[in-house]
């Protein structure tokens, strides 16, 4: 599968990781790849995606000795959890209406 | 391409200022010591691209040069559309035949030839404040706000010329026989003093919007006071000087003035110059009472 679809679909992606745990910009990337291995995912794009997640105040980051080095470790703030909700209810309802569509023309 | 072939890559092309610019290639610099040894192409992809998103995300509207680029033309294309339409529809507007078309123009249209460039001005400072570091950028913005009010100054006259040459006007008449000095020179001297000017009012946004808010030692505040002062005469010298070449007026004889309160006179009169230096004035002030008072600033 290519990124393209995932376009529209990363900031959710992205907040429901950090939902499980604060992470820095490239644990992220590998729970990514782990979570989804057949996406083929632009990992230095997640960098862009945070900060911009950051300037909405979904997420907050800050620098944190991570295993002896620094690392900046983004978590989610009370804004993020309600965005990330509002986004999955979203997804449930996009997703749910393009099963039944696939559903009915097969 | 190794790491830091990738990073100088990814400096050159990155337009976002400190202090996020900073934090952007430390936090880059940490991904590429986690794949220690890694090919940096294959784990972050093409460094251009990259700065691409960072620039779109910090930046906006302005963060690729094409759209820096264009918005003062458009400005400038619309400025000059204005300007015809102001001058060939000289009833609507008020103009009369035996004066020169532009101190006649509404005050609506003077204010939009004066006040269009001056926003332009503070909106590339706005995009500019995001970019302190690149001055290549701040470079070329003057650059191309010289070469968009030169294009506005050589081709306004001629085309307004060339539409309106049948209305009787001294100043269509001393057009119509125009030396290399009203041509080409006059526009040039101010299309530079005018890029000056407007640049000098971007610089002082700039540093308006980047002023840190650190306490100043007593030397460096009295330091800065003294620049504050110097800065405030230049600009309004500057703005004096300016006015001489902006003021429509100007060539007009006294005599032959629009009496008050005709509303482009006391624009042309008493406001323009003030109004230019007080605007940059009040920009370095606001800037320097950011970083002389910020402990009663915090305490309010």
């Amino acid at each position: 599968m290519n990124r393209q679809s995932l376009k529209g679909h990363s900031e959710l992606l992205i907040l429901a990781a950090l939902a499980v745990r604060p992470m820095h910009g490239y644990a992220l990337s590998e729970y990514l790849k782990g979570q989804l291995p057949e996406f083929k995912f632009g990992m230095g794009m997640i960098y862009p995606l945070l900060h911009k997640l950051e300037q909405k105040k979904y997420i907050k980051g800050e620098w944190k000795q991570v295993l002896g080095a620094d690392r900046r470790v983004y978590s989610l703030t009370k804004q993020g959890k309600k965005a990330l909700q509002s986004k999955r209810r979203e997804w449930r309802a996009f997703s749910s209406l393009i099963t039944k569509a696939v559903a009915q023309s097969s | 391409m190794n790491d830091e072939q990738y990073l100088t890559e990814f400096e050159r092309h990155l337009r976002v200022g400190e202090p996020k610019r900073g934090e952007i290639i430390a936090e880059l610099k940490t991904h590429l010591d986690e794949i220690d040894g890694g090919d940096p192409f294959t784990a972050l992809g093409d460094p251009r691209e990259l700065t691409r998103k960072y620039n779109r995300t910090h930046i906006g509207f302005f963060s690729t040069s094409t759209r820096l680029f264009i918005t003062p033309f458009a400005i400038v294309t619309i400025n000059l559309i204005v300007t015809i339409i102001l001058r060939v529809l000289p009833d609507r507007w008020n103009n009369t035949p035996n004066t020169p078309p532009l101190p006649d123009a509404s005050v609506f249209g003077f204010m939009l030839i004066v006040v269009i460039p001056v926003a332009a001005a503070l909106l590339f400072g706005r995009a500019l404040a995001k970019t302190l570091r690149s001055w290549q950028l701040l470079r070329l913005t003057m650059v191309w706000t010289f070469v968009a009010i030169l294009v506005m100054e050589v081709s306004g006259p001629f085309l307004v010329q060339l539409i309106a040459s049948s209305d009787y006007s001294p100043l269509y008449d001393s057009m119509a026989s125009l030396s290399i000095y009203s041509a080409v020179v006059g526009p040039l001297i101010v299309a530079v003093l005018y890029t000056l000017f407007l640049a000098a009012i971007a610089v002082f946004t700039i540093i308006a919007f980047q002023a840190p808010l650190v306490r100043a030692t007593e030397k460096t505040a009295k330091f800065e006071w003294l620049i504050y002062g110097f800065i405030t005469l230049v600009v309004f010298f500057v703005s004096m000087g300016l006015s001489e070449f902006l003021a429509p007026y100007d060539l007009v004889p006294l005599d032959q003035r629009p009496p008050y309160p005709n509303p482009t006179r006391i624009w042309n009169d008493f406001f323009e110059t003030p109004l230019a230096a007080l605007i940059t004035a009040g920009l370095v002030g606001w800037s320097l009472f950011r970083r002389l008072r910020p402990s009663q600033r915090q305490k309010q």
